[in-house]
C-alpha cells in the first residue's frame, strides 16, 4: 500500500462523488480551453479569409499614377524572380469606385466598390480558388455576390460604373480640372456574379468585411481612362499560396524594372532652332536637356532624388506658372494689362541661360526683381526700374475655389525676344530665321491639357476661371500664335517659389547643359536609376499584401482574453462548484480523516492523500473538460456568427482547434482544480481530531461565533461607508470614472449586504424562542444551520447576479454628444471639390432646391484612406485612415451653444475647445510630432494605446519615414470612431497630392434627414457619396461594445445557471445530513408534502436571496445612469436568465425533495 | 375496549432466497393509561415492532387499530397527521434538531399543524420544566448533556398529548444513573402528568421493564407476556 494506491482505492470507493467533483474539473477545464480555442479561431479565421481572398498574390506593385503594363513582364524577366515568386499580372485597381444598377424604377447604389481592370489570365495566373466560367469581353462585368447583392442585380442586368477620372496634376492645384472629373463604364453587362470566395473577394485592406468587386477588362477601363497600354498595379503572385518572406519584398523593391517614363518623366532635348538660310538647313541656336513631369510639378521628395543623382550647377530648376495679369502699378485698364502670361522662376547660368546680358553673362536677379522679355516691355511701355505688378491664382485651392493674389516687383532688366518667321500653324512649331535667344523657349513651360496643347486661345478650355474679356485681340493671340507658351516675366527661383511653390512641388522641370550626343541616352539611364533606387518618391508602392494581412490577422482584441473575461462565471461558478463539492466530500469523509490522523499520520500526509486523489479526478476531469472545451469554443463561434454577430460584423469565424490551446487549457484545469483542492483541505487544518472523528468539519466554538460576529459587523459598516464615499464621488465625476464609481459603490453596497446576511443568519442561529413558532421559523433555523455554506451559496448566486444586471450600466446608446451635433455623416468615393456650405455653390448644385437646405451645415474634411481602426474591425491596423480638420469644424465648436463631443480627456485648452490643440504645433511635422485626436476605443482597443492624453506614436504610411503622432484630446463613444483626425494643414503636409474632400458631417433639422440625404446623393451620384444617419452609425460602432456586454451577461447567466446546480449540490448535502432530523420531522406528523415543502422553500430562500442581494446592489451601481439616461437594463433579457434561473432552482430543488422525502424513515432514524 | 389492538401482526422482509421473518403473530391489547415494556435480545425485532405500532412501518400481516382506528388504511397525509395527533416517540437517539433550541425542539410536534401560538409555548415550557428543564429553554442541544438531550426529546413527544407514547431503548446511550432518571421520569410524566396516555417501551434494561405495569418478551419472534404487576 503506497499513497496512489490509497488515493486509487478512495477513488472508486467515492466514485459518485469523485464524479461530481470531476464535473466541476470538466466545466472549468471546458471553459478555458473553449475560451482559448475562440482566441485561437479568430486569429486563424482572419489568416485564412486574408489567404483566401490573395490566393497566391503576395506582393502588390502600386502606383499613384499609370505605368506601362509591359512592366508585369519585366518582372517576371528579372534575374532571380523565380527564386520568389511565380507570375507577375498586370491590373488597373481602383479603389473607390461607385456602382449603380441601371433600372428604371430603382435606386440601387453602392460606393466603395474595388473595380479590377484584368485579362483572362487574371484567374489562372492569380491561382485563385474561384474561376469565372465567362471570359470577359467588351462591355461586361463580372461582380462578386456581395456586390451583386448591394445593387440587386443578377446574371444579363446592366450597371454603371463612376470612376475618378485619372490626372497626373494634383486635383487642388488651380491647372487641375476639377469639374469633370468623373468618368462612367455605362450599361455594363453583369455576365456573371462570382460567389464570395477565393479572388471574388479579392482586397488588399485588412477588414473582415467583404470587399464589394468589379472586374471588367483591361481594355475597356484604360479606354475610359485614356491610359491606352497603361495600368496602375502589377500583382506578383508567389510561389507558396500560404507563405511569404520578407526577402520577397526586399528583392521585388530592389528589382522594379520601372523607367523614367514610368515616373512618368519626360527627358527631351530641347533645340531652339531656326533656319540657316546659309546652309539651307535647320540649325540650333541653342540646345538643353529638359527633364519635365506630367504631374506638372515635381514631388519634393522626387525633386530631391533627382538633384542628388546630377552635379547641383549641371541641374537648373525651373518653376513656370500662369499670371493672371502683369501690368503696371495702379493699372486697372484691360488694355494696359497683359494677361495670361507664363512667368518663369528660374536662377540663370551662363550656359543655358536663359537670362543672359549683352556680354553673355547670367542675370542674377534679386528677390524683388522682374525680367519681362521685349514683347511684354514694349507692350506694357515699361522701362528698367519701373514697379509691376503680378496677379496670379495661389497655387493651392481649397473647394475648388481659386484665389488671386498679387505681388509687386520692380522690374530688372528687359531681354531680348526674336519674333519668327512663320508662326505657329496647327502642331507645326513657329519657324525663325535668325538666332534665337534662350528666353525664346516655350519649352520652359509645362503641358497644361486644354490650354499649351490648344490652336488658339479661344480654344483654350483652362480648368482655372479664365476672362475671355482680358484677351487683347488681337495683340495676345498673335503672341500666342508667334510663341506659344514663352515666358513673358523672369522671376529668381527663390522668389517664384515663394510665390507659386505649393506642396504639389516646387520645381516644374529640370534643365541641364548639353554635354555630347548620347547625353540624352544617359540622362535618361541615370534617371530610371533613380526612379528604381526611389520608387516611393516617385509614387511607387512594393505592399507587401500577404504579410501585412497576415501581420494584421493577429487581431486588435485578444479574443482568448477576452472569452476568458466573458467565461469567467462560469469558470468561477465551476470552481465554487468544485470547491463544494470537494468540501462536500472532505466533510463526508470527516471520520475517515480523524481517524488517519489518530492512527498516526501526520496533517501534511493526510493532505497529501487527498490531494493525489484530487489529482486522479483532476486529470480525469481536464482530459473530459478538452473534449467539452471544443464543443464549447464550437457553440461560442457559431454564437460570435449568429446571435452576438454585432461584435464581429460579419460571419466569417470558423472553428480551429489548436493542439497548444488545448494542451494548455488542460493544464490550467488540473492547476486551477488542484488549487481548489487545496484550499478547501486547508479550511480542515484548524479542526481537532476528536471533532473530524466526531464527524464534525467546522468550528463553531461560542467563541470563535463571537469574535466572527464583530468582524464582520465592522466589514459590513465599513463597506457601507465607502458605499456611500463612492457614489457622492460618482456624481462629480463623468463618463466611465462615474460609471466606475458606481460600479464600485455597488459591489461595497454588494459586500455590506452579503455581510449582513451572513450576520443575520447567525444570529438567528444563536437566536431565542418565540411566540409564534411557524414553518418560516424553521426554514430559517435550517439555512442558518451551517451559515458559512449558506452565504457562500448565497454570495455566489448574488455576485454573479450583481455583475450581470451592474454591467448594463456600461451598455451605450447614441447621443447628440457622439455625434457632435450632426445628424448625418456622408462619405464620397470621389473628391468633391465644391464647398457645400456656401450658399452660391448650393445654388449652382441645386438650383431651386437650394432653400431647402438653408437650415443645414455642412462641414467637409479632407480623407486619407487607410485602415478602418474602428472596433468594428478585427485586424489590427498599422496604416489608420486620416480625416483632415478644418478651421470650420474647429470654429463650431468656438460657440457655447453648439452641441460638443465628448471628450474622454484633453490637454488644457483655451476657450474650453479641444480642437483647437490640432493647431499648437509651432514646428513642421518633421520636427515635433502631429498632434492627433481620436477616439479613445480606436486608441485602446485599436492602436493599443493606453497612455491617454500625452501619448507620442508612430505610424508608417510608406512616406520613407514613420510620422510621429502625439495625443493631444480623446473623444469618448463618438461617430469619429475608426479615424485618426489631425489638422487639414498637417494633413496636407503628409499627402499633398490629397485633392477635394470626401468626409462630411452635417448639422441639419431631424425632420429633413431623409430629404437633406436624398438630395445629396443625387446630386453627387458621379462621386458616389452617401450620406448616413450619423445615430445609426454610432448605434453600430456602440453595438459591438454593446454586444460584448451582451455575451458577458448570457455567459454570466450561463455560469448563475452553474452556481444554481451548485446550489442543489449543496440542497442535496443538506438534506443528505439532515437526513435523521427529517426523518424524525415526519415520525412527529409531518407529511412528506409538507417536508418536500420545506426543503423547496429552503432552496428558494436561498436563490431569492442571492437574486435580491445582487439586483439590489445592481440597482444601485446603474441608478444613477438610468436616471440620467445613459444606462439601459435590458430587463427583458434578465427577466429570461432569472426567470430560467428560478426555474432551474425549483427544477433541481425537486431532486433534494425527492430524496428527502425517498429515505425510509426508519433507516434514517436507525443510521444517525 | 382497548385503545390499542394488536392482531397476529407479522413482518418479513424479503432476502434472495426467502423472505425473513421478524415478527410472527403478535397480538397485544393496551387501554389509556397502561405502559408496558418489551424486552428481548438485539435483532429480535423489538424495535421493528415499535415503529409498526407507531406506524413508522407496515406490518406484512395481522392488524393494528389504535383508537378505533386502522392507521395503515389511510393515506400518507392522513397518516402523518394521525401519528402526529396520536404517536409520541422517544428515540434512544434523541434525534433533536441542533439548530433549534430546546424549547423550539418541544414545538416541533405542533408546528406540523401550523405556527405555534403562546398556548403551544406555555406546554413546551411546561413540559420541559417537568423533564427538570425549565431553565434550559433556549439551549443548544449542543449545549446539553445526553440526559439533557433525552428528556428534551420526552418533551417533545409529549406535546401533542399522544396517545401513545413510544419510547425505543430511551436510555439505552446513557449511563446507569441517568438511565434510572430517564426511566422513572417517563413512568411519572406516563402516569401523573399525562395520565391518559399509553406508554410501550422497547428497552434492555431489566431495571427500566421492572417498573413497568406488563412486560413482553420478545423470543422467536414471537411476543410472550411476562410479568403483569397488579396494579
Amino acid at each position: 500500500m503506497n499513497g496512489w494506491k490509497f488515493a486509487w482505492q478512495s477513488l472508486w470507493q467515492n466514485a459518485r462523488v469523485n464524479a461530481s467533483i470531476a464535473l466541476g474539473v470538466v466545466i472549468s477545464t471546458a471553459v478555458l480551453v473553449g475560451a482559448l480555442l475562440v482566441g485561437d479561431s479568430v486569429k486563424a479565421s482572419l489568416r485564412s479569409l486574408t489567404l483566401e481572398r490573395l490566393g497566391a498574390i503576395d506582393q502588390m506593385l502600386v502606383s499613384d499614377h499609370f505605368f506601362a503594363s509591359d512592366v508585369a513582364v519585366k518582372i517576371e524577366q528579372r534575374e532571380g524572380f523565380k527564386q520568389y515568386f511565380h507570375s507577375a499580372a498586370p491590373v488597373i485597381f481602383l479603389p473607390n469606385v461607385a456602382a449603380e444598377k441601371v433600372d428604371s424604377n430603382h435606386k440601387y447604389r453602392s460606393p466603395g466598390v474595388t473595380l479590377l481592370g484584368i485579362d483572362n489570365s487574371f484567374w489562372q495566373q492569380t491561382q485563385s480558388s474561384v474561376q469565372p466560367t465567362r471570359s470577359l469581353s467588351g462591355q461586361q462585368v463580372i461582380l462578386n455576390q456581395s456586390l451583386a447583392g448591394q445593387l440587386h442585380v443578377k446574371q444579363g442586368d446592366l450597371i454603371t460604373l463612376r470612376l475618378e477620372q485619372v490626372t497626373d496634376v494634383a486635383a487642388d492645384s488651380p491647372l487641375a480640372d476639377k469639374q469633370d472629373r468623373a468618368r462612367s463604364l455605362v450599361r455594363l453587362e453583369v455576365v456573371q456574379v462570382l460567389p464570395d470566395s477565393g479572388l471574388a473577394k479579392f482586397g488588399i485592406s485588412p477588414s473582415q468585411q467583404t470587399s464589394l468587386n468589379a472586374f471588367v477588362p483591361t481594355d475597356v477601363l484604360q479606354d475610359a481612362l485614356e491610359q491606352t497600354d497603361k495600368i496602375n498595379a502589377v500583382l506578383v503572385v508567389g510561389n507558396d499560396a500560404r507563405r511569404t518572406s520578407p526577402d520577397a519584398t526586399r528583392w521585388l523593391s530592389s528589382n522594379l524594372p520601372i523607367s523614367s517614363d514610368d515616373a512618368t518623366l519626360t527627358v527631351k532635348r530641347i533645340d531652339l532652332t531656326h533656319f540657316d538660310e546659309s546652309q539651307n538647313k535647320e540649325a540650333a541656336s541653342n540646345s538643353y536637356i529638359s527633364v519635365s513631369t506630367e504631374k506638372m510639378m515635381f514631388p519634393e521628395s522626387a525633386q530631391r532624388a533627382i538633384q542628388a543623382a546630377f552635379p547641383a550647377d549641371q541641374l537648373q530648376p525651373v518653376l513656370a506658372y500662369l499670371a493672371n495679369s502683369i501690368h503696371k502699378v495702379g493699372v486697372r485698364e484691360a488694355a494696359n494689362r497683359i494677361p495670361y502670361s507664363i512667368a518663369c522662376a528660374i536662377d540663370s547660368n551662363q550656359q543655358i541661360g536663359p537670362l543672359l546680358d549683352e556680354s553673355g553673362q547670367a542675370i542674377a536677379l534679386a528677390a524683388n526683381q522682374i525680367v519681362l522679355n521685349s514683347w511684354a516691355a514694349n507692350d506694357l511701355g515699361v522701362q528698367v526700374g519701373d514697379e509691376l505688378e503680378i496677379e496670379y491664382f495661389l497655387p493651392e485651392t481649397a473647394h475648388g475655389q481659386t484665389e488671386t493674389a498679387t505681388t509687386k516687383l520692380t522690374l530688372g532688366a528687359i531681354v531680348p525676344i526674336v519674333e519668327p518667321e512663320t508662326p505657329y500653324q496647327r502642331q507645326r512649331p513657329a519657324k525663325y530665321v535668325v538666332d534665337r535667344p534662350w528666353t525664346n523657349d516655350p519649352d520652359l513651360t509645362p503641358t497644361v491639357t486644354g490650354v499649351t496643347d490648344q490652336e488658339s486661345i479661344d480654344d483654350w478650355d483652362p480648368p482655372f476661371p479664365f476672362d475671355y474679356g482680358a484677351i487683347r485681340k488681337p495683340k495676345d493671340e498673335d503672341y500666342w500664335d508667334q510663341y506659344r507658351t514663352t515666358p513673358k516675366a523672369f522671376v529668381s527661383l527663390e522668389t517664384g517659389q515663394k510665390l507659386w511653390g505649393s506642396r504639389f512641388g516646387q520645381v516644374t522641370s529640370f534643365r541641364l547643359p548639353r554635354t555630347g550626343e548620347d547625353q540624352l541616352q544617359n540622362v535618361q539611364a541615370t534617371l530610371t536609376q533613380v526612379v528604381q533606387e526611389n520608387a516611393a518618391a516617385f509614387g511607387f508602392r512594393v505592399i507587401p499584401v500577404k504579410a501585412n494581412g497576415l501581420a494584421a490577422s493577429s487581431g486588435t482584441t485578444p479574443f482568448n482574453g477576452l472569452f476568458l473575461g466573458f467565461s469567467m462565471f462560469i469558470i468561477a461558478s465551476a470552481i465554487m462548484l468544485l470547491a463544494l463539492l470537494f468540501k462536500l466530500a472532505v466533510e463526508q469523509r470527516a471520520t475517515e480523516t480523524g481517524t488517519l490522523l489518530a492512527i498516526g499520520l501526520s496533517r501534511p500526509q493526510v493532505t497529501s492523500l487527498y490531494l493525489k486523489e484530487g489529482l486522479l479526478i483532476s486529470v480525469v476531469g481536464a482530459i473530459l473538460g478538452v473534449v467539452f472545451g471544443v464543443a464549447y469554443a464550437a457553440v461560442m463561434i457559431y454564437g460570435l456568427n449568429t446571435w452576438w454577430v454585432d461584435a464581429v460584423s460579419t460571419s466569417f469565424l470558423r472553428l480551429h482547434v489548436t493542439p497548444t490551446s488545448m494542451m494548455v487549457g488542460g493544464v490550467c484545469g488540473v492547476l486551477v482544480a488542484m488549487l481548489t483542492i487545496w484550499f478547501a483541505l486547508r479550511a480542515l487544518r484548524h479542526i481537532s481530531v476528536t471533532r473530524l472523528m466526531s464527524g464534525q468539519t467546522s468550528d463553531d466554538s461560542p467563541t470563535s461565533v463571537t469574535v466572527n460576529l464583530r468582524r464582520r459587523k465592522s466589514v459590513a459598516r465599513f463597506t457601507a461607508i465607502l458605499a456611500l464615499a463612492l457614489a457622492a464621488t460618482g456624481f462629480f465625476l463623468t463618463a466611465e470614472a462615474q460609471a466606475g464609481a458606481f460600479f464600485g459603490c455597488g459591489a461595497c453596497v454588494l459586500t455590506s449586504l452579503l455581510v449582513r446576511f451572513g450576520t443575520l443568519i447567525r444570529r438567528a442561529a444563536v437566536g431565542t424562542s418565540r411566540t409564534v413558532f411557524s414553518t418560516g421559523h424553521l426554514v430559517v433555523r435550517n439555512i442558518s444551520r451551517n451559515p458559512s455554506r449558506s452565504t457562500l451559496t448565497v454570495g455566489l448566486m448574488a455576485s454573479a447576479c450583481f455583475l450581470i444586471v451592474a454591467i448594463s450600466a456600461f451598455r451605450l446608446r447614441p447621443t447628440d454628444q457622439g455625434t457632435g451635433g450632426f445628424r448625418l455623416v456622408a462619405k464620397a468615393s470621389h473628391p468633391i471639390f465644391v464647398d457645400l456650405s456656401s450658399a452660391d455653390v448650393r445654388q449652382d448644385e441645386f438650383g431651386s432646391d437650394a432653400d431647402k437646405l438653408d437650415a443645414v451645415q455642412v462641414v467637409s474634411l479632407r480623407y486619407q484612406g487607410g485602415d478602418d481602426a474602428s472596433c468594428r474591425n478585427l485586424y489590427q491596423s498599422s496604416q489608420p485612415q486620416l480625416l483632415g480638420v478644418t478651421d470650420a469644424l474647429v470654429r463650431r465648436y468656438d460657440a457655447e451653444t453648439a452641441e460638443r463631443f465628448q471628450w474622454a480627456g484633453a490637454e488644457s485648452t483655451e476657450g474650453n475647445n479641444p480642437w483647437r490643440l490640432l493647431s499648437t504645433r509651432t514646428a513642421t511635422p518633421d520636427d515635433q510630432p502631429i498632434p492627433v485626436i481620436l477616439d479613445k476605443n480606436t486608441a485602446m482597443y485599436s492602436l493599443h494605446l493606453y497612455g491617454g492624453v500625452g501619448e507620442e506614436f508612430e505610424m508608417d504610411y510608406d512616406l520613407g519615414q514613420p510620422v510621429r503622432f502625439k495625443v493631444v484630446a480623446l473623444l469618448s463613444n463618438s461617430v469619429l470612431q475608426g479615424s485618426l483626425l489631425i489638422s487639414e494643414g498637417d494633413l496636407l503636409h503628409l499627402f499633398p497630392r490629397i485633392g477635394g474632400y470626401r468626409f462630411f458631417l452635417i448639422d441639419c433639422p431631424a425632420e429633413s434627414k431623409s430629404a437633406v440625404t436624398e438630395m445629396l446623393e443625387d446630386r453627387f451620384s458621379d462621386q458616389g457619396l452617401e450620406a448616413t444617419d450619423s445615430a445609426a452609425i454610432l448605434s453600430d460602432l456602440l453595438a459591438v461594445q454593446n454586444t460584448y456586454l451582451s455575451t458577458f451577461q448570457s455567459l454570466g447567466g450561463l455560469g448563475l445557471l452553474l452556481g444554481t446546480l451548485g446550489i442543489t449540490a449543496v440542497q442535496l448535502r443538506n438534506v443528505w445530513e439532515r437526513r435523521s432530523e427529517l426523518a424524525l420531522l415526519r415520525a412527529t406528523g409531518f407529511a412528506s408534502r409538507r417536508i418536500g415543502g420545506l426543503i423547496l422553500i429552503e432552496h428558494l430562500t436561498l436563490l431569492l436571496f442571492g437574486l435580491g442581494i445582487g439586483v439590489a446592489a445592481a440597482l444601485l451601481t446603474v441608478l444613477p445612469h438610468m436616471v440620467a439616461g445613459g444606462a439601459s437594463v435590458p430587463w427583458g433579457t434578465l427577466a429570461i436568465i432569472f426567470g430560467l434561473i428560478v426555474l432551474v432552482g425549483v427544477v433541481t430543488g425537486q431532486l433534494a425533495v425527492k430524496q428527502a422525502v425517498r429515505m425510509p424513515i426508519v433507516q434514517q432514524l436507525r443510521a444517525d | 375496549m382497548s385503545d390499542l389492538v394488536l392482531k397476529d401482526v407479522g413482518k418479513s422482509f424479503p432476502t434472495q432466497t426467502e423472505p425473513l421473518q421478524i415478527l410472527e403473530n403478535v397480538s397485544l391489547e393496551m387501554k389509556r393509561g397502561q405502559n408496558l415494556a418489551i424486552l428481548g435480545p438485539s435483532g429480535s425485532g423489538k424495535s421493528t415492532l415499535l415503529q409498526i405500532v407507531g406506524t413508522l412501518d407496515s406490518p406484512t400481516t395481522g392488524s393494528i387499530q389504535l383508537c378505533g382506528t386502522n392507521p395503515f388504511e389511510l393515506d400518507e397525509r392522513a397518516l402523518a397527521a394521525f401519528r402526529n395527533k396520536n404517536i409520541g416517540f422517544v428515540f434512544q437517539d434523541h434525534h433533536l434538531l441542533k439548530q433549534l433550541s430546546a424549547v423550539e425542539n418541544v414545538l416541533i410536534p405542533r408546528l406540523a399543524e401550523g405556527p405555534t401560538n403562546a398556548q403551544d409555548l406555555d406546554r413546551a415550557k411546561s413540559l420541559l420544566d417537568q423533564v427538570g428543564l425549565g431553565h434550559r429553554l433556549d439551549h443548544r442541544p449542543g449545549e446539553l448533556s445526553g440526559g439533557e438531550r433525552q428528556r428534551v426529546s420526552i418533551a417533545r413527544a409529549l406535546m401533542n398529548r399522544p396517545s401513545l407514547l413510544l419510547a425505543d431503548e430511551p436510555t439505552g446511550n446513557l449511563d446507569q444513573v441517568n438511565a434510572e432518571l430517564i426511566g422513572q421520569l417517563l413512568i411519572d410524566i406516563q402516569q401523573k402528568a399525562e395520565p391518559a396516555t399509553m406508554l410501550m417501551v422497547v428497552t434492555h434494561s431489566p431495571t427500566l421493564a421492572a417498573c413497568m405495569q406488563r412486560t413482553y418478551q420478545l423470543n422467536h419472534r414471537r411476543l410472550v407476556k411476562q410479568t403483569e404487576s397488579k396494579q
